[in-house]
């Protein structure tokens, strides 16, 4: 299976950001057919049939969120696109943000149309600031064209929609703490239930999706949700976007259906390991996701349950590869700072526990650790991922276990030897 | 009160207004978009800009003191007119992002989070900037400079240095 | 009557009730920090994990699954969940003691102290500390903690409140209770993560008058109380509960002693005035309870038993024909009963009053502004008083006339209280009055021109009703034994109506109660 190109479609064309190209290449014609020729309950049916997981990282049925909408609830309700695309190793969104923005407004439009929505809010991460002139620039085209805010293509939906700048908080990126954010407060997760279908932005109902999920929109209803769905697994639908980098020769994102072979993405597509370096370990979903040995990856094809199966998860499609000369313990430590770096501080388990993890890779990076430390983040992270508020309990627990337990040997070199 | 909007500032806080509903919680959106302006125009954010934000968003000092410390974009210390801003996560940690903020630190004879004696540039050494494809990659005030490699880096600190 | 089952243990309950609350009438304690009945729930702490269920409910036929016993099969959520904010449904079975949730907690717990300094032994918090408790009930011996601990800066925040935010566990019960409770915004969470602070704005000050409670609510020595720090180990106090006499709204106070002295006060529950607070000035003010206590009476300057200064008294009362009274809305319901028929029936008068300030004068019910608790009436009973008459009859002269121009009485009873002695000037005059006779449990200048002074037992050391501005009545009982001969001030007017020949006979509060149809 070669690449295929549905939202990344002739992205590389320098006009491709421009309005007019777009319309000119088939875009907002699904928008259009949506208004005009479309139910919301119909439109509602081909998500479903469409089989589009959540691009974010949760891989949640898009279709069945949106079903979460009662649309005649009285008064306003909101459209959130996340775009803060903070999981270390993740550069898709950014992608279309910045050469494809009309993509993800126009399904957006459509997914405001089929809930009812009234406003919609693209949260885009602080530092990428040229992206948001890139989406400030194409929400701008599309009020002139008619596309955004009143009587939209004259179908009587009126729908606004406006960019707001984070300013750097990895965990804005969960959708509740995005919520706080965008609520002009410190990004801290909400307790849930309620969960923003009925208490959301400004206590209303509100609906979060990525950037990709809402790019993805506009080919399922140009060609239907069974179109989609058959593009790739029976229970992956349709294509992904892979964010691939570290040790490979061609780097970048790729768009492939998903189910496709992991060899063809990282051979054919990207160009095996640089250099010509052995591969040692592979990080397919973005820091978060447990890391593959070489062994691992044997017969994985890139779709949630695949690499699922080999024990890790497909999360954002940030595949990061590692070659023979990567020191995971130093990496660790890097990944572990990361962490301690991001937590928002609110619940106890995160807050102690992240800095305590920090700690004890510090020592062992610096010559410092003992063999029990490697006991100590088994122990620990059973009392973490389970009583946090948010996920990103897990999100770093992950990692520490995972590389701990199949690169032990260099843990223990460290410990055993220092840091050579 | 010393801290207050330039002319240009104001317009483009009174354009953002536009973008909330016109309530309380509303306001308190803007209280990110204006902190935003506030580090444009001051460069960090200081006691008065905390002030002067909660003044235009009908919110407390302390709330805006809040959230301005929760957010790592936001100075709350003064910084060089360019802020050099390092990736070394993952991938650009692979790719030879920490050599390069070494190699800046050398050349400006500062450490990670300082500052230039002629407050002419800041090094900080950030987190995943998203750009993992181009990787190293090295932020300069609002830009990314992708792929990037010594004698590039060296170029741009020869640049921004004149 | 729905029903929910904890720990085995099944529940009646109706409404929507807090699963913590719920468990805890019910004898079964979730162990929790940052919880509070009366703050919105956060649910930061993650100390109140318990094991969700809910019955196994079979799709199509409507019938509850059973395992091989014939027990209904319980599906249990795959998280512990905080109990704080669990929403109770009917058929819910919760475990708070499940080998999980045990293990949970005990993680949860080596959480928060990992960076906890466990400096209790110079920690004021020491034996009233809720992470102490649960440390010594689930064991930190295991703690593999061997880490740098956490510092931080130290911020001055208040004059009342000192923060040792080392010991902060992050549960934003103080920050909560400022904007929830006393409606400012002076102390917040700032920062992020594991460099999370508590704090005012840099040069700021906590300013609203309900610091105290967050003090009492934290559930570590982070927030203390700066007039307390280093006065004593709370466990070589002794305790009573009481009311706070500084202002017309009565709040039910905890009071900690030592050898006849009161170290501090703090709030006890009362649904009806208080429910869980009080304010920093009635805190504060228990000082005046330590300080120029009259332990012994006196009569024209010097020391006098109080036969002999009862006989002088009733003397100069039986002399005069015009009588000044200025009573004293400190002194109890009983108190002013007692007073009240005193100079009707045995020393009749017209000039009687209690209103020695402003708000009594307007008998001003409300409370100060932006205050949540703290009244203007600065006195505890004065709608005791006014109830028991106190007041000037028929061409009766008012308090403040009397203390304008006491020397036009044969004859002033005055009754003087901490709340005159601090209003400071109130009192000029009264050098002036002939036949000065003083009823007061604090020593004062006046003591040396009064005929008579008799030292009278405070509140805090006798028993009463007062009756607060929402027309509540409080009974209060002694937190502490009286001073020297100090006397109940009803005790000295019975006596007096004695030597006076219209004995009352209302020899003990009891009688008084009754007599005056006070209620038991
Ligand atoms: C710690 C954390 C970080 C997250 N970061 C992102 C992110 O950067 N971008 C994103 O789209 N979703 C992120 N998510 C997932 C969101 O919470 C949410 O599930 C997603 O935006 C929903 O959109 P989707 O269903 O279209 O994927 C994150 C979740 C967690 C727990
Ligand atoms: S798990 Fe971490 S990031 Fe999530 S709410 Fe708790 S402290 Fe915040
Ligand atoms: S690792 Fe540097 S941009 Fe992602
Ligand atoms: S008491 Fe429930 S989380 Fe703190």
């Amino acid at each position: 299976m070669p690449e295929k190109r549905i939202i990344l479609d002739k992205i590389e064309d320098k006009h491709s950001p421009n309005i007019d190209f777009y319309r000119g290449n088939g875009g907002y014609e699904a928008l259009k057919k949506a208004l005009t020729q479309m139910s919301p309950s119909q439109i509602l049916d081909e998500m479903k049939a469409s089989n589009l997981r959540g691009r974010g990282g949760a891989g949640f049925p898009v279709g069945v969120k949106w079903s979460f909408i009662n649309r005649t609830f009285p008064g306003p309700k909101y459209l959130i696109c996340n775009a803060d695309e903070g999981e270390p190793g993740t550069f898709k969104d950014r992608e279309i943000l910045q050469k494809k923005p009309h993509i993800m407004i126009e399904g957006m439009i459509i997914g405001a149309y089929v809930m009812g929505l009234d406003a919609g809010y693209i949260y885009i991460r602080g530092e990428f600031y040229e992206p948001i002139q890139a989406v400030d620039k194409a929400i701008r085209e599309a009020y002139d064209a008619g596309i955004l805010g009143k009587d939209i293509m004259g179908s009587g939906f009126s729908f606004d929609l406006y960019t707001y700048r984070g300013a750097g908080a990895y965990i804005c990126g969960e959708e509740s703490s995005l919520i706080n954010s965008l609520e002009g407060k410190r990004g801290l997760p909400r307790l849930r239930p309620p969960f923003p279908a009925q208490v959301g932005l400004y206590g209303r109902p509100s609906t979060v999706n990525n950037v990709e999920s809402f790019s993805a929109v506009p080919s399922i209803i140009n060609n239907g949700g069974k179109w989609y769905a058959g593009l790739g697994t029976p229970k992956s639908g349709g294509t992904k976007l892979f964010s691939i980098s570290g040790h490979v020769n061609r780097p970048g994102v790729y768009e492939i259906p998903m189910g496709t072979p992991w060899t063809e993405l990282f051979n054919d597509m990207a160009g095996g390991v640089k250099d010509g370096k052995k591969l040692k370990a592979v990080i397919p979903g973005g820091s978060s996701t447990p890391v593959l040995r070489p062994e691992e990856l044997d017969g994985m094809t890139m779709d949630y349950e695949s690499v699922q199966s080999k024990g890790s998860m497909l999360g954002s499609g940030a595949v990061i590869v590692l070659d023979e000369t990567t020191d995971m313990v130093k990496l660790l430590y890097r990944i572990l700072h990361f962490y301690a770096h991001e937590s928002c501080g609110q619940c106890t388990p995160c807050r102690e526990g992240c800095d305590w993890y920090y700690d004890i890779i510090s020592r062992i990076r610096h010559g410092k650790g003992r063999l029990e430390d490697l006991d100590l983040f088994e122990r620990l992270a059973k009392n973490i991922g389970p009583n946090t508020i948010c996920a990103f309990g897990d999100a770093f627990t992950t990692p520490a276990l995972s590389f701990t337990r199949k690169f032990r040997d260099e843990f223990v070199e460290y410990i055993k030897n220092g840091n050579k | 009160m010393s801290f207050a909007y330039t002319d240009v500032s104001m317009k483009e806080f009174q354009e953002l207004q536009k973008n909330f509903p016109g309530d309380a919680k509303g306001k308190m959106s803007l209280v990110i978009p204006a902190l935003w302006l506030s580090q444009r125009q001051n460069g960090w954010i200081n006691g008065d800009v905390v002030e002067y934000v909660a003044g235009l968003t009908g919110t407390e000092p302390l709330h805006v003191w809040g959230v301005a410390t929760f957010y790592s974009m936001f100075n709350k210390e003064p910084v060089g007119k360019t802020l050099l801003q390092f990736c070394t996560n993952i991938s650009c940690g692979l790719l030879g992002g920490n050599e390069l903020i070494q190699h800046a630190c050398s050349r400006l004879g500062i450490e990670k989070g300082g500052t230039t004696q002629d407050k002419k540039f800041t090094i900080f050494e950030v987190e995943c900037l998203g750009a993992c494809g181009t990787a190293p990659v090295v932020q300069v005030n609002d830009t990314y400079h992708e792929n990037m490699t010594m004698e590039k880096l060296d170029s741009l600190i020869d640049q921004m240095s004149s | 009557m729905a029903k929910i089952t904890i720990d085995d243990k099944v529940i009646e309950y109706s409404g929507n009730p807090n699963l913590i609350e719920l468990a805890k009438e019910n004898g079964i304690d979730i162990p929790h920090f940052c919880y509070h009945p009366a703050l919105t729930i956060s649910g930061n702490c993650r100390m109140c994990l318990v094991e969700v269920g809910t019955l196994c409910k079979n799709q199509q036929t409507g019938e509850y699954e059973k395992d091989d016993k014939g027990n209904i099969k319980v599906n249990f959520m795959p998280k512990p969940q905080p109990g704080c904010y669990q929403q109770v449904s009917d058929g819910m079975v919760i475990r708070t003691n499940s080998e999980r949730i045990i293990e949970a907690r005990k993680g949860v717990l080596e959480f928060t102290l990992a960076n906890h300094p466990l400096d209790c032994p110079v920690c004021d918090q020491a034996g009233e500390c809720v992470l102490q408790d649960y440390s010594f009930q689930y064991g930190f011996s295991r703690s593999q903690f061997i880490e740098k601990k956490r510092t931080y800066k130290k911020n001055e925040i208040s004059p009342v409140l000192t923060q040792e935010m080392n010991r902060c566990i992050h549960c934003d019960r103080c920050a909560r209770f400022t904007t929830e409770i006393a409606g400012e915004s002076s102390f917040a969470r700032t920062w992020r993560g594991n460099k999370m602070e508590l704090s005012v704005l840099p040069g700021g000050t906590i300013t609203h008058n309900y610091q105290g409670n967050m003090a009492d609510i934290c559930p570590v020595g982070a927030l203390t109380i700066t007039d307390f720090r280093f006065k004593s180990r709370v466990w070589f106090l002794n305790y009573g509960v009481t009311l706070c006499t500084s202002c017309g709204k009565g709040c039910s106070v905890m009071t900690s002693h030592k050898k006849g002295k009161v170290f501090r006060l703090k709030p006890v529950y009362n649904e009806k005035v208080n429910t869980y607070w009080m304010c920093d000035h009635g805190r504060l003010r228990y000082r005046f309870l330590n300080e120029s206590r009259k332990s012994g009476h006196s009569a024209g300057g010097k020391k006098a038993n109080f036969q002999s200064a009862l006989s002088l008294a009733a003397e100069i009362l039986k002399a005069s024909k015009n009588i000044g009274v200025i009573a004293s809305a400190k002194e109890s319901l009983e108190t002013c009963m007692v007073l009240s028929r005193f100079f009707r029936e045995v020393a009749p008068t017209a000039h009687v009053d209690y209103r020695v300030d402003d708000a009594q004068v307007r008998d001003d019910r409300s409370l100060r502004p932006g205050e949540l608790l703290r009244a203007k009436d600065p006195y505890p009973n004065s709608f005791g008083a006014r109830e028991a008459g106190l007041l000037p009859g028929q061409g009766g002269a008012t308090a403040i006339d009397i203390l304008g121009a006491p020397e036009k009485f044969d004859a002033v009873v005055l009754f003087i209280d901490d709340h005159i002695i601090e209003a400071g000037d109130r009192l000029g005059n009264m050098s002036k009055a002939k036949n000065l006779i003083v009823l007061s449990p604090f020593e004062s200048s006046l003591d040396s021109t009064a005929a008579v002074s008799f030292a009278t037992r405070a509140y805090s050391e006798t028993s009463g009703t007062y009756i607060n501005i929402d027309g509540i009545r409080q009974k209060y009982c002694p937190v502490l034994p009286p001073l020297g001969d100090a006397r109940d001030s009803w005790d000295i007017l019975n006596q007096l109506s004695g030597l006076m020949g219209k004995s009352f006979g209302l020899d003990s509060i009891g009688k008084i109660r009754s007599h005056f149809k006070l209620g038991d």
